[in-house]
């Protein structure tokens, strides 16, 4: 027990009744006046904590802010703030990157998914597929997506080539990206191939024995190669073996196949992604459309502030 | 720094792409939908077959039912049957007194048993968790100390209070002997209710094997179970799965009826007023040559070993039947059917069993005879 | 005319890629026209005016004063590319759902399917192992595609053409490339898909794929036409063709860009240039080597105990 207590209204000691009754008058007063100040904060959500830890920036319509929707954004900020006005026309770049990047996406989604269903042996496989079609809940639909937007891929690919090489979009300084494009090229027709083998019906099959018997041609490193079998190259040791895990498509190349296909692959391709978008801001951005260039000023070196239009 | 205000013509700034994400939404939502469409009900005949076969076999089963109870009717009133009815009756009412006499006893005596129970279990759980200290105390005298709290704990009274009011005081041994004694009785007072009971129950059987050994079709009670199964029929994959052998039949996903012990025909699985049978009539069939079910138990064998066909499929008939490309075991066309014998029975000369086996075992028999390998290739 | 043979080709899952690459194709290379050839009037007319080629903005589309030159990403480019990835998911959708994914026999190695095909986008470098050798046709071929592509912005001295569709100012690069992509790998992907059937027999569109069928066809080496029996001559034979092939073709080369393209030689270093005499030189090797299988049936032109071409 305290020594001293609190003096109370009349200068008397303080009990516990009127401490309590203090309480209650405070709370009389001072709980209407906090639900207020609630609801007055929850007025504008856009001023919470909670918002503004999430959203950093406002979002009316201002320039300021329409950089920084794409600035301040970890997913969009491949982009630059602003671009060459006529780059948004899609006859000029006809979106294959994008594309072909977005069915990426869409073929890693459906394939973690696939990859629920799928067991990469020889007993259970093509039974898989056949479960995929017929039971598993959107089954067939997931296959399917998988094996088209693989083929569409492959087309974007080879568009996408096409048109940067149509717009001499691999000039100076945009050569080194061209190369990782040309890479990603071989890596996105390997990724095809993997996984052609995976159903293990006839048609994957053999498909990947005639071009792992390409394999076995390799000069030097292949048993059926120019100089193979001089270097001691043998069905069980050459290049082809090293790819197959065997000297046979068999439980081994099906284990590789899904291996490189799954985590492999995909693991060096999102690596030359990632720079081939880097080099892509850094080379410049999309390379035009670009003012045209007149032959007589092809060769002159450029000085001083760019040419007018430019 | 603020843009310039951009001229109301520079058609880059100024085009609208509403009506562009409009038709894409709307597609878009069209395309999922019919995804959706295509998952629940596209890809999944077999729901349409077993909803259509709801209806159609509890129609069926009415008519089954009206013509069963007609035919029970009919084996009721043979004098064989009254006779042992008569019996039933007379047992039952020698039985009866007695049997309300005993039952009013275990009645009363499941009361006391609760009562004591609810004490004595409680009192037991503290002693056993007590014993369990001893046997596990590390020292000795520790464990005659708490010996000595069991003991005294053992030797202390507690009151029962029994349904009629009384009350009596007992101490833990007291307890234990007065639940065993009364279980005893009670299992005493059930074991006569049995040797009671047991002529009524006998000449009840008697009455019941007479019915079902005298009636050609299922009893009425018995179609009133498959009406009941029927009707509590949620749409669902049928599957026979035998790991081992490789085999997943989902064919009753469709063929539902295949095995009902009823027997089924394309004609009475029709609709009413149809000329001829649809496909749902079709698929309902039992199985012809019920023999051979009982031979080869089709739990064991699944269908697909001796009809073919792609067991696991289930989006439409010509995938299940096998009857497309790249399978290479499609169903065995029905004039064939003996076809699927080979599967197990390729060495065995004659292979006649009744009405079965008569095809492929003349078959066998010209293919041995003919030399058809010493031209055609194989 | 087989048009059930022809429809079956057309509609087998793994096809309807190419058959929907081909229109794809003439869409964008007529797409690529357009803009070239309105780019190349817009040179013609800058060409010709001086004072228009100083104020002129350069582009073929409209802009005027007070147009903005950069535009915000957020919202004209990020509303193209979400409209994009929606038509992509609405055609993909579209597919799934109606085209199923094949599924063909459980994989038996006892029972070699005919015609054994790659994969329709190596379909090109099978075709190519009827002309050459499998190392040639799967090994060397493919690595020298990669390397040739990879080397491409490093022989290309034009400066001209960067960042617009042009034909004029680019004649060569494009026709070259348009050559390489259009006329060999994708003609070789059709061929490959559409005209070789069992046995890689030839069949053409409406024909129909008769495993049973026999044709007569005898390939000759090159050597042997000439007379020539020894190993030793054979293997001498065949690297003066070879050659005299690079040789010949490399001096034609020399001269066609010398006469045509003297700008660009003017440009090129001897490295550079080099390496484009021999790239051109291999990727033309192969529809000669082609043609003389095609037509006057001749298989190897160069013959020696350890490879042949």
């Amino acid at each position: 027990m305290p020594e001293e207590k609190p003096n109370g209204k009349n200068g008397g000691r303080v009990g516990i009744v009127d401490r309590v009754k203090e309480d209650v008058q405070a709370a009389r007063t001072e709980i209407p006046a906090k639900v207020k100040e609630q609801i007055e904060g929850l007025k504008d959500p856009t001023k919470t904590q909670v918002y503004t830890s999430i959203f950093r920036h406002k979002h009316d319509d201002t320039p300021r802010n329409r950089a920084l929707g794409v600035l301040s954004n970890v997913f969009l900020h491949l982009h630059p703030a602003k671009i060459n006005r006529d780059a948004v026309r899609y006859s000029y770049t006809w979106g294959m990157g994008g594309i072909t990047f977005y069915l990426f996406i869409v073929l890693t989604f459906t394939g973690v998914l696939l990859m629920f269903y799928y067991h990469p042996t020889k007993v259970q496989a093509f039974r898989d597929v056949l479960y995929l079609e017929h039971d598993v809940p959107f089954g067939k639909l997931l296959r399917n997506m998988h094996r088209w937007a693989a083929h569409l891929m492959v087309i974007g690919v080879w568009l996408h080539m096409f048109r940067v090489f149509l717009t001499g979009s691999y000039k100076k300084p945009r050569e080194f990206n061209w190369n990782i494009g040309v890479l990603l090229l071989v890596f996105t027709l390997l990724l095809s191939f993997t996984g052609y083998l995976l159903p293990d019906d006839q048609l994957g099959f053999w498909a990947v024995t005639v071009g792992t018997n390409m394999a076995r041609a390799t000069p030097l490193l292949g048993h059926e190669g120019p100089f193979g079998p001089q270097l001691g190259m043998t069905p069980y040791n050459d290049v082809r073996f090293g790819l197959l895990g065997g000297s046979i498509v068999d439980a081994n190349a099906l284990l590789r196949s899904y291996i490189w296909h799954c985590i492999g692959i995909p693991i060096v391709a999102s690596v030359l992604m990632i720079v081939h978008f880097w080099r892509v801001r850094k080379d410049g951005g999309i390379s035009g459309p670009a003012p045209v260039v007149l032959e007589a000023e092809a060769d002159k070196p450029r000085r001083g502030p760019k040419a007018a239009g430019e | 720094m603020p843009d310039k205000p951009v001229p109301d013509n520079d058609p880059i700034v100024t085009k609208s792409y509403a009506a562009h994400y409009m038709i894409a939404t709307v597609l878009l939502m069209a395309t999922l939908l019919w995804a959706l469409w295509d998952e629940a009900f596209g890809m999944r005949p077999w729901k349409a077959y077993q909803h259509v076969w709801k209806d159609r076999y509890t129609a069926f089963l009415k008519t089954a039912r009206s013509k069963s109870a007609a035919s029970q009717k009919e084996v009721e009133a043979s004098p064989d049957y009254q006779k042992l009815k008569e019996n039933l009756d007379q047992a039952t009412q020698q039985a009866t007194p007695h049997i309300r006499d005993v039952q009013k006893q275990i009645g009363d005596l499941n009361a006391k048993v609760l009562a004591v129970q609810s004490v004595f279990t409680d009192r037991r759980a503290y002693v056993n968790a007590l014993t369990y200290q001893i046997e596990t105390a590390s020292s000795q005298s520790l464990k005659q100390s708490i010996q000595k709290d069991l003991d005294k704990y053992k030797a202390e009274t507690a009151a029962v209070e029994y349904p009629d009011g009384s009350r009596k005081s007992y101490n833990f041994e007291e307890l234990e002997k007065t639940y065993n004694d009364l279980k005893d009785e009670r299992a005493k007072l059930n074991a006569d209710l049995g040797d009671t009971l047991k002529p009524v129950t006998q000449a009840k059987n008697a009455m019941d094997d007479y019915v079902n050994d005298h009636m050609v079709d299922l009893t009425p009670t018995q179609i009133a179970g498959l009406e009941k199964k029927t009707d509590d029929l949620e749409p669902s994959i049928q599957q026979i799965n035998v790991a081992e052998a490789n085999i997943v039949d989902r064919c009753e996903s469709c063929h539902i009826g295949i095995r009902e012990p009823i027997k089924l025909t394309a004609a009475s699985m029709s609709p009413k007023g149809a000329k001829t049978p649809d496909d749902y009539a079709k698929a309902f069939v039992s199985h012809s040559n019920a023999q051979l079910l009982s031979v080869h138990d089709p739990e064991k064998f699944g269908c697909s070993p001796c009809h073919q066909g792609n067991g696991r499929a289930t989006t439409s008939i010509e995938k299940a039947h096998g009857n497309y490309e790249h399978w290479l075991w499609p169903l065995y066309v029905r004039q064939n059917f003996e076809a699927g014998c080979q599967t197990c029975h390729a060495s065995d000369m004659m292979l006649i069993s009744g009405d079965v086996g008569w095809t492929i075992s003349r078959g066998k028999d010209l293919f041995r005879q003919r030399g058809c390998m010493g031209c055609h290739r194989y | 005319m087989d048009w059930r043979q022809l429809w079956e080709i057309m509609s087998a899952p793994d096809n309807v890629p190419i058959v929907g690459l081909i229109p794809l194709l003439i869409f964008y290379i007529y797409l690529a026209w357009k803009q070239a050839h309105a780019n190349d009037v817009l040179i013609e007319q800058l060409e010709g005016d001086a004072a228009l080629a100083k104020t002129h903005h350069r582009k073929t589309w409209p802009f005027q004063a007070g147009w903005q030159k950069e535009v915000h990403v957020w919202p004209f480019l990020l509303r193209i590319e979400f409209l994009a990835a929606i038509i992509v998911t609405i055609i993909l959708m579209v597919w799934s759902i109606t085209l199923n994914a094949p599924l063909e026999e459980p994989a038996n190695p006892n029972l070699t399917m005919n015609p054994a095909k790659a994969p329709w986008y190596f379909l090109g470098l099978q075709e190519m192992l009827v002309y050459f050798d499998p190392w040639i046709a799967g090994v060397v071929m493919p690595t020298l595609i990669i390397i040739g592509l990879m080397v491409i912005p490093y022989i290309d001295t034009n400066p001209m053409g960067s960042g617009y569709y042009t034909w004029k100012q680019r004649r060569f690069a494009i026709s070259t490339f348009l050559f390489g992509f259009i006329i060999l790998w994708v003609t070789m992907i059709i061929i490959g898909t559409f005209i070789r059937g069992p046995g890689w027999q030839w069949f053409w569109p409406g024909q129909t794929w008769d495993h049973n069928r026999l044709i007569y066809e005898v390939n000759r080496d090159l050597p042997d036409i000439f007379g020539i029996t020894s190993n030793l001559g054979k293997g001498i034979f065949g690297a003066i063709i070879v050659g005299g092939y690079f040789a010949l073709g490399g001096f034609a080369v020399f001269s066609l860009f010398r006469r045509y393209m003297p700008k660009d030689f003017a440009r090129m270093s001897l490295l550079q240039f080099a390496i484009t005499q021999v790239f051109l030189l291999i990727m033309l090797a192969l529809p000669l080597k082609m043609m003389l299988r095609l037509l006057w049936h001749i298989k190897y032109v160069w013959i020696t105990p350890w490879f042949n071409i």
